[in-house]
């Protein structure tokens, strides 16, 4: 492979766009064929209206009218210099008349048309060779990569080479390419994309590599000059990349992941953007495609372009839906209005299906089975666009998609009698005007024995008519209902082909993602970075669990573009998707503020002012959320899985809630579930549903309500060993499907699993002065000789923490943090408790059990201390706004 | 050099594309009056409308008289999509017509300008 411009063929549009200045010749065609064609219009009026005589007869008596009717100008001239002194007008028609008498003759103006127009067609003809010839990509040596650039790449290239000799470089490295392509304002756009402004990169690189703008700006065609190792490296590459994607041409957008590899400076500035190579990647192949689109659809002449609406008078030999036009909408009627293309990705493969199938003698009838949310009715919509242009199979051609309201239709009466009558008037009108196909969504609502509001079973009127030849019904059903209403009924599952949609994948969203936001940024002010439009796509699948792709990203960006817009800002990028997302999750993303880091930094100690001893459980609890936090966390997994053990009563349950609190910002954003009452086999469909009750399962409706929270498992060692076996996938793979069959992902949540297995051994090793923390392997050995838990369930851990049964010390300090609690909660009332040392350690003797741990210590609280202050106030003995102490006597 | 592109470009591809536009434009035609279309359904009824739908015949005279009318229908749609089809026809050849004055005017171009400036100069002076 080798590189030399000047034997492309594109390098003629370099020259020519050199030698002629393409913008202007673009102009003066527009001007020469504008006055060409005014000039013809003239010339028509002109023969028309006669102009000068018109003028004339309004100023001249009729004498002379005479005369100059018969003659030339000359007679108006002697007769005008007879009257000039006396009649204004005359002499003012005088020098109309003398002066400009040629532009309203006629003859004039054929003569403007005859020189205009043929050199104004000329010049649209020399456009049209630049534009469609010489900008054309025509490889005539496959060895030669020059021979693929596009134009613009081209420019860029040239721009490298010209600017590599201004910097006085002895071969063109990648920073002069980097430069050029920065130069080149068609580029501008892509760095606006990545969240750069052009004036911002341009001082970046006059800072880097001391470039004074002015000078590199002049375009000259270059001299010969040999290319890096790199950049011919870089342009290497970007070929696989052409070819790859099968395109005939190397476009700028090819450059920039090599160049990511390539240019350090390039590379770090990306990096900034919070962007990687693959971005880049994805960044140029959307762009191509949109440039493609755009460029297909500038091109009228197409055969495409040229048959978008339907024939005249196809509809001529079918019949009139008279009824049906009260029961039914029609599908192709928006897009006949907008006129608009359908956008659709990555609905190839199902679309193709649903055509094969439609297009059957017998049994053409489609159901689409899929989430609400991925996408059926948007095919469905596709398929009208095709059939309404006619673009389909033979059989299908401007054929309508009728969407049925069978709600609509059953709720005229009451009898199921007449019901049944209309359904059957409308399907036989159907089949009768047929040019039809009918939509049905929601099937299963209307199949089965299920019947209640907007619910009908309407089996014995649809199964004639699926069976025929004589009608199409396309009908959209979720998994569930599929299963629960349909599969079993075998005369109607057996007249469906069923088509599966599933949710499409994260690179085909992000099409449809981008792509919108394009079409946001036409309607308003806005402009979307590429940033911005990746991150809604993956905050979207992380935080939004409740509808699947493409419909939470859709809305995500509409909400991410209405929150911007309400700030009265254009430029949408990363950190407002974050703020939507922080807002309706309370789960902090984007950059850490300097208040969030110096938090998360100290919050050991923030811990600790709730959680008293404990320190190895506070210090991997903070090193989680540190590494959540810094987003290291893995992906795909729960954000953390741990299990802690230890006697009860010693702080589990509340170093969970003090988890979510910090993290989740709420101790209530807990869900817990006591594992003691799961312990028969049947427990697991309460936990994940059953289908055969229809009864949803408290664990995925809980997780499914509560995305972001902690899920504190207590007790865990008390489960079934079938329930520990479901959690084992889940602390794997991070999700479990329910008994419908939907997934339910457990990535946004921490989970917490206690236990109390081998507390015993844990407070024989205290008393022996052995740290269980230090020898944790011992402790877990005993749960699996114990066979308390199976060691591939230990294993799934990302951390045993091990809590050391309370001394004292301990005890008293959380005596004392209780009691403060309560002062604290008696001072927002008015009454200022302050409690004495003897008092504290009289609760902590009683609120401790060497059985219970801590736990009875509340307990201890009210019923001694807060039982005596009631009694107290009740009396009149402790007062609003007056301080008072109890002795221990009082609250014994 | 590039004057040499201009006139390989302006005699051998793009009179090869003016074809090929003319071809786009008969097929968008043809599709668009449904030439053919119109012309295999030229006597179906219009919208399928039977006169037997909507008065059913109770003995020979309505029998008759339903023959009649659907016969006399079927002679106006018969009509309307016949006029289509003339219609299109008709537009069809225009469009042949012009592509092949363009085409001609195409190659005959470097002359028509030259005749052209000559007779606007001559007029104007």
């Amino acid at each position: 492979m080798y590189f030399d411009l000047k034997k492309a063929h594109i390098y003629k549009a370099l020259i020519f766009d050199k030698l002629f200045s393409v913008s202007l010749l673009r102009f003066a065609s527009i001007i020469f064929v504008s006055l060409g064609i005014l000039a013809g219009s003239a010339y028509l009026f002109t023969q028309q209206q006669n102009l000068l005589w018109s003028i004339i007869t309004k100023f001249v008596p009729e004498d002379a009218l005479v005369l100059l009717k018969n003659t030339d100008t000359q007679p108006l001239k002697d007769y005008a210099d007879e009257y000039a002194q006396n009649l204004e007008s005359y002499s003012a028609t005088y020098e109309i008349a003398s002066f400009a008498a040629p532009i309203f003759e006629p003859y004039f103006w054929v003569a403007i048309f005859y020189i205009l127009s043929p050199i104004g067609a000329s010049f649209l003809f020399v456009n049209i060779f630049f534009e469609f010839y010489l900008k054309k990509t025509i490889a005539r040596d496959p060895k030669n990569l020059a021979g693929f650039l596009d134009y613009d790449s081209a420019f860029v290239m040239n721009n490298a080479i010209t600017i590599s000799n201004r910097l006085k470089e002895n071969e063109i490295s990648t920073d002069s390419l980097f430069i050029g392509i920065v130069d080149y304002e068609p580029s501008e756009i892509i760095f606006m994309r990545l969240g750069v402004s052009p004036k911002h990169l341009k001082k970046l690189l006059a800072d880097s590599l001391g470039l004074n703008w002015s000078l590199l700006s002049k375009f000259s065609l270059y001299g010969k000059k040999n290319l890096s190792e790199d950049l011919m490296n870089l342009l290497v590459r970007a070929n696989e990349t052409r070819v790859k994607e099968n395109r005939d041409h190397i476009s700028v957008t090819d450059f920039l992941a090599p160049l990511f590899d390539l240019n350090p400076i390039f590379k770090q500035l990306v990096i900034d953007q919070d962007l990687d190579k693959t971005d880049l990647t994805t960044l140029s192949a959307w762009h191509e495609g949109n440039k493609a689109r755009i460029d297909s659809k500038k091109r009228f002449w197409r055969i495409q372009n040229l048959i978008k609406s339907p024939p005249i008078g196809a509809e001529w030999t079918y019949g009139y839906p008279l009824t049906l036009a009260n029961f039914t909408r029609d599908i192709t009627l928006p897009i006949k209005k907008s006129g608009k293309e359908i956008p659709m990705v990555n609905r190839e493969k199902e679309l193709a299906e649903m055509q094969q199938i439609l297009a059957q003698h017998n049994n053409a009838n489609i159901l689409l089975v899929g989430e609400a949310g991925v996408g059926k009715r948007t095919i469905v919509a596709k398929l009208a666009e095709k059939t309404y242009g006619g673009k389909t199979e033979q059989q299908l051609n401007y054929k309508k998609i009728l969407e049925l309201d069978i709600t609509l239709a059953t709720s005229s009466s009451k009898y199921r009698g007449d019901i049944v009558n209309t359904l059957t008037e409308l399907l036989k009108e159907a089949a009768r005007v047929g040019n039809i196909i009918l939509f049905i969504r929601d099937l299963q609502n209307f199949v089965g024995e299920s019947e209640g509001l907007g619910k009908v079973d309407i089996t014995g009127v649809l199964i004639p008519y699926l069976q025929s030849s004589q009608l199409q019904i396309i009908a959209t059903t979720d998994s569930v209902g599929y299963h629960k209403h349909i599969a079993n009924n075998s005369a109607v599952a057996t007249s469906f082909s069923k088509i599966n949609v599933e949710e499409l994948g994260k690179i085909e969203v992000f099409k449809i993602i981008a792509d919108m936001a394009v079409e946001i940024e036409a309607k308003s002010e806005l402009f979307f970075t590429y940033g911005a439009m990746k991150t809604v796509v993956d905050d979207a699948d992380k935080f939004i669990s409740q509808a699947p792709f493409p419909e939470k990203g859709i809305t995500l960006l509409h909400e991410v573009a209405g929150y911007v817009q309400a700030q009265r800002r254009a430029l949408v990028t990363t950190q407002d998707v974050h703020e939507v997302i922080t807002k309706k999750t309370n789960i902090p993303l984007g950059a850490i503020s300097a208040s969030e880091k110096k938090k998360l930094i100290n919050l050991a100690e923030e811990m600790h002012k709730e959680i008293v001893g404990q320190e190895k459980a506070v210090s991997v609890v903070v090193q989680a959320l540190q590494r959540l936090r810094s987003g290291l966390a893995k992906e795909g997994k729960p954000a953390g899985v741990f299990l802690f053990v230890g006697p009860t009563g010693v702080g589990k349950t509340l170093t969970a809630k003090m988890l979510a609190k910090h993290y989740f910002g709420s101790e209530t954003r807990m869900i817990r579930f006591d594992m003691s009452e799961y312990q028969n086999k049947d427990s697991v469909d309460t936990l994940i549903g059953s289908l055969e009750l229809n009864q949803p399962g408290r664990l995925i409706t809980a997780v499914r309500d509560n995305p972001f929270s902690v899920l504190l498992l207590d007790e865990v060692e008390k489960a079934h060993p079938d329930i520990l076996n479901l959690f084992l996938q889940v602390f794997d793979e991070g999700w479990i499907t329910d008994a419908f069959g939907k997934k339910i992902r457990f990535d946004q949540n921490i989970i917490i699993a206690t236990s109390n297995a081998a507390a015993n051994y844990i407070r024989e090793m205290v008393r022996q002065g052995i740290d269980p923390s230090m020898q944790k392997e011992k402790v877990v050995d005993v749960f699996v000789s114990e066979s308390y838990f199976r060691p591939e369930f230990l294993n799934r851990f990302d951390e045993i923490v091990i809590f050391h049964p309370l001394t004292r010390d301990h005890i008293r300090k959380i005596a004392d943090i209780l009691i403060h609690k309560l002062v604290k909660r008696l001072e927002e009332k008015g009454y200022y408790y302050k409690p004495d040392e003897d008092a504290i350690d009289y609760i902590s003797n009683v609120g401790f059990d060497p059985q219970f741990g801590a736990r009875p210590m509340n307990r201890a609280i009210q019923d001694k201390i807060e039982t005596v202050i009631a009694r107290k106030i009740l009396e009149g003995t402790v007062k609003k706004g007056r301080d008072f102490t109890l002795k221990v006597e009082e609250i014994e | 050099m590039l004057f040499f592109n201009y006139l390989y470009w302006h005699y051998v591809i793009a009179p090869v594309e003016i074809v090929k536009l003319l071809k786009n434009y008969s097929i968008a035609t043809s599709r668009k009056f449904l030439i053919f279309g119109h012309l295999k359904t030229l006597f179906y009824p219009w919208h399928r409308l039977r006169v037997s739908d909507v008065a059913k015949p109770k003995n020979i005279t309505d029998r008759v008289a339903n023959v009649a009318v659907e016969a006399y229908i079927r002679l106006v749609a018969a009509i309307i999509r016949m006029t289509v089809v003339l219609f299109g026809v008709t537009v069809q050849i225009t469009i042949l017509f012009l592509f092949i004055v363009i085409f001609l005017a195409w190659l005959m171009w470097p002359a028509l300008v030259f005749i052209s400036l000559a007779k606007g100069i001559t007029i104007i002076f």
